[in-house]
């Protein structure tokens, strides 16, 4: 029962420790040494690109924002209130940035409204702005979380929305998760070991405390002669070479087959038998 | 002596739980740092100070920039930088020139330090400011409102303050400061309206409305007198001299302050009339005054029209008077007839 326990733990071990190695592995190879992560959105409808502080607030880590127009287009960026860039934009066309999706570090992208965007520029929300020709970039710290960010283009839509942030414990995590999930291998490796080993060493246990009863020889000087104290300690090699356990209860039984004699101490009498 | 194969099993126990113990020392989402976005507070301050003393800065240079300038272009220009009380007295001086008060004209004054930020989201916004005219060293106050999220700040009052006047705490810029309507008492002496039009009532020459909740008697109100006094003492029997001074409730702007009290910013309309006596044939209008009523004498009257851009301190119930603690005034026309 202990055997398929411990051969149980060493198989969710090795699992776990498997699951981790490759996820450490994958997320160092996906953040590097400086811990920096990048999440990419292609709007795929025209109008402006929000980012909320679901996007930008959620670490406490700098936040890197970079829009990239189509080939000839320019692009605008501010950042404001969460209530203010939702309001400025109201029902006009918006590309809202919902989520992370880590397994492809991509944004997920929700479009909605439809009309004319409103003249955002020269609005007096915006704590700070950027414009670009091709690309634009805006570094937001977290002192003025919560805070969103509108993104637009003279072009139809953006050709790129990309969200950097950068945390160097991500490296650090991912080198911890890859060290644990190798020692969890081993370990899952010694436990799985160690039961195979523990069943032999249990075997001679049982049987090791045994005794080893020197089986008599018997002889047909035996038979005319008494025995003597010399003749049962000149124990037979067949008898100290019997394998234990079975074999030596069937030697205890063969003494009966040969009658010794009754003054022979060491021989087993009918009590112990 | 330990058996090589209990030392595996112990080997692999603790591993197996130092491992475990490390990888569950905290969720997933605790360990990549990634908590709840923070709640915005719509109640404070919409935008930041810096923000906020960047738009004034912007908007008072913009607004200096229009000064004088005549014309269509002026007028674009004005209309864009000023609004309500600010743009009517800008308007004024452009065409009529500044008159009598030469240093109501706009000047480029130290970076404006910002007191106070209107709280909660809505509109109209109010940023209220102060700055020091190194020039004329006169402290002035101003308000810039945004009326709505499209709009960009733009100056509505810029007062000059009177010599020894004070103006109470505000209030923390961050959190924001209530705005007040015309009608709000909100535990003051009395409503801003009624704290207005009450001063305005008490600048009235030759016969003042006096009430025991304002102060009528600080530099501005006895200055007027000074003069009205002087005009009848030179007009002798040729003349008589009347002033009127009415509130215009629909330009208010009231901040709470800290204290309790209340700023009210806003405009009285004042027309200064000089009536000739039946024996009088013609009155002379002064060279000064001409530009403003188009003629050089009248036979009946004289009229002077002007804006008067006042701040009152009201102050809360019980705690003394209303007071007058800043103004500017412009002659805006008038007539001869």
């Amino acid at each position: 029962m202990a055997k398929n326990v411990k051969r149980a733990v060493a198989a969710i071990a090795a699992l776990l420790g498997l699951a981790l190695t490759i996820g450490g592995l994958w997320l160092a190879t996906r953040v590097g040494s400086s811990g920096t992560a990048t999440f990419t959105g292609k709007p795929t409808a025209s109008g402006a690109v929000l980012l909320t502080p679901t996007i930008l607030n959620r670490l406490d880590a700098d936040v890197t924002v970079t829009a990239e127009a189509v080939p000839g287009g320019k692009t605008w960026m501010g950042v404001a209130s969460p209530s203010d860039a939702e309001a400025i934009l109201g029902t006009a066309p918006k590309v809202t940035a919902v989520g992370f999706d880590t397994s492809e570090f991509t944004l997920e992208l929700e479009s909605e409204g439809q009309g004319d965007l409103p003249a955002l520029a020269g609005a007096d929300i915006w704590r700070t702005s950027a414009t670009g020709t091709g690309t634009s970039t805006l570094t937001l710290s977290q002192d003025g979380a919560p805070e969103s960010v509108v993104i637009t283009t003279d072009k139809q839509r953006l050709a790129a929305v990309t969200v950097t942030v950068e945390r160097k414990a991500w490296f650090v995590q991912a080198m911890v998760g890859l060290l644990v999930g190798l020692a969890l291998l081993v370990g899952a490796l010694l436990l799985w070991r160690s039961t195979r080993t523990h069943h032999t060493a249990g075997a001679t246990a049982l049987t090791a405390p045994e005794p080893v009863v020197a089986e008599p020889v018997v002889t047909e000087s035996d038979v005319t002669e008494p025995a003597t104290d010399e003749v049962t300690e000149t124990a037979s090699p067949t008898s100290t070479e019997a394998e234990p356990g079975a074999d030596g209860e069937r030697a205890a039984y063969d003494t009966d087959e040969h009658p010794t004699d009754p003054t022979d101490t060491d021989a087993p009498t009918e009590d112990q038998r | 002596m330990t058996k090589p194969t209990a030392n595996r099993g112990r080997l692999a126990a603790l591993a197996l739980v130092s491992s475990l113990a490390l990888a569950g020392c905290g969720t997933m989402t605790d360990l990549a740092g990634v908590h709840p976005a923070p709640v915005e507070k719509t109640t404070d301050a919409p935008i930041t100070a810096d923000l906020a003393q960047d738009i004034a800065t912007r908007v008072l240079d913009a607004a200096v920039q229009t000064e004088g300038v005549q014309g269509a272009e002026g007028d674009t220009a004005r209309d864009a930088a000023l609004t309500g009380t600010a743009l009517e007295l800008a308007k004024a001086r452009a065409t009529l020139g500044a008159g009598q008060a030469d240093t109501n004209a706009l000047t480029k004054p130290d970076a404006p330090k910002v007191l106070a930020i209107s709280k909660g989201n809505g509109f109209p916004r109010v940023i209220f400011t102060t700055t020091l005219d190194q020039n004329t060293r006169r402290q002035y106050l101003e308000t810039f409102v945004s009326a709505d999220i499209t709009q960009p700040y733009r100056l509505e009052n810029r007062i000059a303050m009177l010599p020894g006047a004070t103006l109470p705490a505000v209030g923390t810029v961050d959190a924001g400061t209530a705005v007040l309507g015309a009608g709000d008492a909100a535990g003051l002496a009395m409503t801003p309206q009624a704290a207005v039009e009450a001063y305005a009532a008490a600048l009235v020459l030759p016969n003042p409305a006096e009430n025991e909740a304002v102060d009528a008697g600080d530099a501005y109100a006895s200055a007027l007198k000074a003069a009205q006094v002087a005009q009848v003492t030179g007009l002798g029997q040729l003349a008589t001299v009347a002033q009127t001074h009415t509130a215009a409730p629909e330009t208010l702007r009231v901040l709470q302050l800290a204290d309790g009290s209340a700023l009210v910013l806003g405009r009285i309309n004042r027309v200064d009339t000089i009536t000739a006596a039946e024996n009088t044939q013609e009155l002379k209008v002064p060279e000064s005054l001409q530009k403003f009523t188009g003629k050089a004498s009248a036979t009946k009257s004289i009229s002077i029209n002007a804006i008067e851009s006042v701040a009152l301190l009201v102050p809360a119930a019980g705690q003394g008077k209303v007071k007058l603690i800043g103004v500017v005034e412009q002659l805006t026309g008038g007539a001869a007839e």
